[in-house]
């Protein structure tokens, strides 16, 4: 077995790895049972596993054009994702959504998981 | 190259249509629209890497291009629709 065999081998290993994190983020998102737990799993698995996928599939097509377009991906989705699940968080916390906590400091009255609706969102 | 065969492909493209479809049902059910306006930015993502697992199969480089092109849509519908819902205006 050569370098390059190995080398391809450990690619489809990345891109494998990357769809197991790809999977778990979205079933975090279909399981969780808040937005702000939901928004944790989709911005941390998801890109993470993205980054994985990228990387395996820019070793395994192998042209350094390829490899600099998929280095880029990667370099502006860790830039982006970080500001933009941090937006969502924020404006969640203006509209009013609670996040789940435990039952000791929840407020009397108020339903930990209520969900205030946003104007035309049904 | 040739280790990556074609059950290997296909089992790789089942399991992102697998994500696509659980994520695109939190996009129609999501019980906010926040819920709905980050996990289209996953869809995206998961778009993002269809692309690249689908180019890897196909042996061209012919849709790589579009891989930048979506990461910077999902990004910017995500802020879009964040500053809208955050000040009732997108560009002040």
């Amino acid at each position: 077995m050569s370098l390059s065999d190995a080398l391809s081998i450990l690619c489809i290993a990345l891109i494998f790895a990357g769809l197991f994190f790809v999977l778990t983020g979205t079933i975090g998102v279909l399981k969780f049972k808040d937005l702000y737990t939901r928004m944790h799993a989709i911005s941390k698995g998801t890109t993470f596993g993205f980054m994985f996928v990228l990387i395996g599939c820019a070793g395994l097509m192998g042209t350094p054009m390829d490899m600099g377009k998929a280095l880029l991906a990667i370099l502006f989705q860790f830039l982006t994702a970080p500001i933009a699940s941090h937006m969502v968080g924020r404006v969640a916390m203006k509209k009013g959504i609670r996040p789940i906590s435990s039952p000791d400091d929840e407020a009397p009255g108020v339903p930990a998981s209520t969900v205030i609706r946003a104007p035309g969102a049904e | 190259m040739e280790y990556f065969t074609l059950p290997l492909q296909l089992a790789a493209l089942a399991i992102l249509g697998l994500s696509l479809v659980l994520v695109m049902y939190r996009v129609l059910h999501g019980p906010h629209i926040l819920d709905r306006v980050m996990c289209i930015d996953g869809v995206a993502l998961i778009v993002v890497c269809l692309i690249a697992v689908w180019n890897v199969r196909s042996g061209t480089t012919f849709f790589f291009d579009s891989i930048l092109l979506l990461a910077i849509a999902g990004f910017v519908s995500t802020v879009a629709v964040c500053k809208y819902l955050e000040r009732g205006d997108v560009i002040e």
